[in-house]
């Protein structure tokens, strides 16, 4: 009987395709504790980090112009030197650990990728994207040039792009201090937004539940949801917020200022039951508002007159090429609302 | 309470009450009223003048030639004190005046009021726009609203002696466009946008609209336009990211990245432009390009990436 009855060709190839489509082996190095730490310096070489890893940390760089020193023990250190004097193609570094391990990697050059981590994340390159999956431990992303992409983070999390990339971070559990030079920015649902800023892209907020504080010096600013006190201001570009605080008459404020140094538009949303003391101003702009505001100084002016259509249900600011203040209570006032445009429009709409 | 702050907070009342101080001014402003009483009774007492300027303003018939006639007076007193010197220092003027009075605050506010008031007559009398939208615009479903507010303004030619001015500005008027990016007055409207200099988040929301529809040549054009020279760099990011798609077959696209490969400051752009012109690798002359363009790069990852443009020959 020949083998190739017993073991057909087709099963043959598809074995010598199965093994060439594998991903390499990786080396078994390092025991690592579940609660150890994975330090990667390299100086140059995309990481890309699988997380499924059980008690060892395994390794393989794809080429030889990276010489690679490793330190075993409760931290597990790897080191990458090029080996030349020219690198002529970013290596890749496939690393396998477990979940629980802490990480702290550098790249000089070339993106990041990393899978769920159970623990802390810290990853910085020198230019290069950076995606890293959920994190449930305090996260510190750091590109100089290149696009940050992240899932879920539990806790707090710090993202810094120095040289322009967009940004894109889902739920955080924690505080979001997050910064690029240029590109947008998009946040899903966070605990709290200490510091947001772009130097000009589009910054779009799913939700905060508790304070916001962010700038974008060209292109808007959206909230969509905000619970708590908001500070955010646009150089020039327009501002979307919408209110929905616990508590109607909670300790907060929101403090708009759209267009500092151009033109922007505020649009904010308001619970209709919520106490507010507003104060809108705008320098060449009108006022719109769902309630009555009366102006701040009267001029031989009236404040906010009804809109035609739907009859007495807004009301609009005479058109006045001078600065406009309008104020005004509402449910008995409460939280300061203070709303400004260089050269823009303010509406405020009640909702419930 | 100190002398200099009085001072400094009753010159601003007038400004107060006219709506022209910064809302950091005010704030600082409604803090001192609060804690000093002489200056809140003065407050109370400009604040009465002034409501009861405002509710008679609209009877009021403002002489034609008010303006000329003030400046005309204005320039005569000037050149009087420029004649004699020595009967009236420089410090002796009101506005080097550290000496606060009803009469000088009477003074200040008369001052303001009346040039307001003929800033206000010279606004709505003599302003003529340079130029309007296009006349199509109202036709294709573009609206304006008949509100228009001066921005820009600029100082041509100006005659202390006659009162005559010549001004140059640009009439801001709201609008409202609806339509497809095709149309070439939506493709006029946002090319135009592009070019709007003080206004960046115009430029970056133009070029979001137009990156949809890059594969017109204006359209192509103005993006490349905004990569290259518009000073904002989430604006050139955007419009970096518009062109990408025809990096490997437009000679002006390419043309562009080498550009910014070269010469923009920021690395994450520099970093975009090479990643799109991986493809063309191997062709000899983009691949010298990107050479001489990376020699003196400072970002590790694009020194390694411009390693690998060889072209054939290497």
């Amino acid at each position: 009987m020949s083998f190739t009855h017993k073991f057909p060709k087709s099963a043959a190839s598809a074995l010598v395709l199965s093994c060439l489509l594998l991903p390499p082996a990786l080396f078994a190095k390092c025991p690592i504790p579940a609660n150890g730490t994975l330090e990667i310096d390299a100086a140059a070489g995309n990481l890309i980090i699988d997380t499924s890893g059980t008690d060892g940390v395994e390794w393989e760089v794809s080429n030889k112009q990276i010489d690679v020193k490793e330190t075993c023990g409760h931290i597990v250190r790897l080191v990458g030197i090029a080996s030349g004097p020219t690198i002529k193609i970013i290596p890749e570094w496939h690393i396998k650990v477990p979940r629980t391990v802490t990480l702290d990697l550098v790249t000089r050059a070339g993106s990041i990728t990393i899978g769920n981590s159970d623990s802390k994340v810290n990853a910085r390159t020198g230019g290069g994207d950076l995606s890293v999956g959920n994190v449930g431990g305090e996260t510190l992303l750091m590109s100089q040039a290149g696009n940050v992409k992240a899932g879920n983070i539990g806790s707090n999390v710090e993202i810094r792009i120095s040289y322009g990339g967009n940004l894109l971070l889902g739920d955080v559990g924690g505080d979001v201090n997050v910064w690029t030079s240029a590109g947008d920015i998009t946040i899903g649902t966070a605990r709290r937004i200490s510091s947001a800023f772009t130097g000009g892209g589009n910054m779009l907020i799913r939700k905060v539940i508790g304070p916001f504080s962010g700038k974008n010096e060209a292109g808007s600013i959206r909230i969509l949801e905000a619970g708590s006190s908001v500070d955010a201001s646009t150089g020039s570009g327009s501002i979307y917020l919408k209110m929905v605080p616990d508590k109607q008459n909670g300790d907060f404020h929101v403090n708009l200022k759209a267009g500092t140094a151009g033109t922007g538009d505020i649009t904010l949303l308001l619970p209709s039951g919520m106490k507010a003391d507003v104060h809108a101003t705008t320098q060449g702009g009108q006022v719109y508002s769902d309630f009555q505001l009366a102006p701040q100084v009267a001029r031989g002016t009236s404040g906010l007159i009804p809109l035609p259509n739907p009859p007495g249900q807004s009301y609009v600011s005479p058109y006045s090429s001078f600065s406009t203040t309008q104020t005004g209570q509402r449910n008995g006032g409460g939280a300061p609302v203070r709303l400004h445009t260089t050269l823009g429009k303010i509406e405020i709409k009640l909702f419930n | 309470m100190a002398i200099m702050d009085c001072r400094e907070n009753q010159e601003r009342i007038v400004l107060f009450l006219y709506e022209e101080l910064t809302e950091h001014e005010q704030t600082e402003l409604e803090t001192h009223l609060q804690a000093c009483g002489v200056c809140n009774d003065s407050f109370e007492q400009q604040k009465s003048f002034h409501s009861a300027l405002a509710e008679d303003a609209g009877p009021w018939n403002v002489p034609s030639d008010l303006l000329v006639e003030s400046r005309r007076a204005l320039a005569n007193e000037l050149d009087r004190l420029e004649r004699k010197p020595w009967n009236r220092g420089w410090w002796r003027l009101p506005a080097f005046s550290f000496v606060v009075t009803p009469m000088r605050l009477l003074e200040w506010t008369t001052l303001v009021a009346v040039g307001l008031a003929a800033g206000v007559y010279v606004n709505t009398s003599i302003l003529h726009p340079a130029s309007s939208l296009p006349t199509s615009l109202a036709s294709s479903g573009g609206s304006g609203s008949g509100f228009e507010s001066v921005s820009n303004l600029r100082i041509v030619n100006s005659d202390a002696t006659t009162g005559n001015v010549e001004l140059v500005g640009d009439m801001v008027r709201p609008m409202h466009f609806q339509g497809n990016v095709q149309d070439d007055i939506a493709q006029q409207l946002l090319v135009g946008a592009l070019r709007d200099g003080r206004n960046a988040s115009s430029r970056m929301s133009a070029v979001e609209v137009l990156a949809r529809k890059p594969d017109n040549r204006q359209v192509k054009e103005a993006l490349i336009l905004a990569l290259l020279e518009d000073d904002n760099a989430g604006v050139r990011l955007k419009a970096l990211q518009s062109l990408t798609p025809f990096a490997t077959e437009d000679k002006d696209v390419q043309a562009a990245f080498l550009n910014v490969l070269a010469n923009d400051e920021v690395a994450g752009i520099r970093r975009k432009a090479i990643d799109a012109l991986k493809g063309l690798a191997n062709d000899d002359s983009i691949a010298r390009n990107v050479r001489e363009a990376t020699k003196n790069d400072d970002n590790a990852y694009i020194k390694i990436q411009a390693v690998q443009f060889g072209g054939n020959g290497q």
